[in-house]
């Protein structure tokens, strides 16, 4: 199905975090990604892989200053 | 009976099936809607008696062509009935449904140009609204699925109740009609049926019904191969169901 399942990775763990999602942007340092119903989210992530095969597309989160001050 | 899904083989009778059964069921006092989920086929909408379509519901998130012109625009769909958790028949706007005599008629997208690629959208956009349509009591849904099995695969019967599945007298249409018993079955489908059209004659009804059971396969009714659904269709207007009226009958009460 052309619609992707997406991932999100994170210290190593994969989660699936959007379904159906058709569409994707690049917003505010991250990546805005919509579903064809029109539910849309924005996520402070680049992409790891995109899978046209399964339908599937992989993210890496990044570290924000929020997320780096909360390892400190 | 609430969602009730008709699959089958191309040509094996699907949108005949679905006009004869949405026409019985309303006729049995129940208000029907009749989703017509094929991509390719154009006259649901006149064997059905009405005399135009519906707007595709594709059209509410867009259509194929949506392109977002800035990061900042929200998307037209995140303000139509299709981001509702429940959609209520009365929800639809009127462009996109047509309705008389306690029947009416949506339909999810069709194929219009060539190279517009491919009908994954369609296959959501079927899944979610099947998935989200919320029927009252008196409420009976009828799908008229595309052609084949690829629908299972996008997990479009996943909040189907029955599927009803088309077969006519040929060794294709039987090796799908047991397929489609596998697929639904797997998607958790409880009632799985089906019908037996383009009936000649007892002996090719014997002979089916005895090939399907030995499949493990349920028949629940058998449609005869009558010249007026031959005319009608080639017409492109509905059947006139005289002939048929016992053959509908039984079918309704195992499905009602």
């Amino acid at each position: 199905m052309c619609l992707a399942t997406v991932y999100i990775e994170d210290d190593g763990q994969r989660e699936e975090v959007m379904q159906d999602v058709a569409w994707i942007k690049p917003a505010n340092g991250g990546l805005q990604l919509t579903t064809l119903l029109g539910e849309s989210k924005l996520f402070q992530a680049q992409i790891e892989s995109i899978d046209l095969m399964n339908s599937l597309i992989v993210l890496k989160r990044m570290a924000t200053n929020e997320d780096t001050r909360g390892r400190v | 009976m609430k969602k009730v899904s008709v699959c089958g083989k191309g040509g094996s009778g699907k949108s005949t099936v679905v006009a004869l059964l949405a026409r019985g069921v309303r006729d049995r006092g129940y208000r029907v809607l009749v989703v017509d989920s094929d991509e390719s086929n154009p006259g649901l909408y006149r064997v059905l008696g009405f005399d135009k379509r519906p707007e595709p519901l594709l059209g509410l998130v867009g259509g194929k062509k949506k392109v977002f012109q800035t990061f900042s625009e929200e998307p037209e769909s995140s303000k139509s009935i299709l981001t509702q958790e429940k959609i209520r028949v009365a929800d639809i706007p009127g462009d996109y449904i047509v309705e008389r005599d306690g029947i009416g008629l949506v339909c999810i997208g069709k194929i219009l140009q060539s190279l517009e690629g491919c009908a994954c959208p369609m296959g959501v956009l079927n899944r979610e609204f099947l998935k989200r349509i919320s029927l009252q009591k008196d409420e009976v849904a009828v799908v008229d699925m595309e052609a084949g099995i690829e629908h299972f695969g996008r997990g479009v019967e996943a909040s189907i109740d029955s599927v009803l599945v088309v077969t006519e007298p040929s060794f294709d249409s039987l090796e799908l009609t047991e397929k489609i018993n596998t697929l639904a079955a797997e998607v958790g489908v409880e009632r799985v049926w089906t019908i037996l059209n383009k009936i000649g004659s007892r002996e090719i009804a014997s002979r089916l019904r005895e090939e399907l059971e030995e499949r493990g396969i349920t028949v629940i009714g058998s449609i005869g191969y009558e010249p007026e659904i031959f005319q009608s269709g080639l017409e492109g207007r509905p059947v006139r169901r005289d002939r048929m009226e016992t053959d509908i009958g039984r079918i309704l009460d195992q499905l009602l």
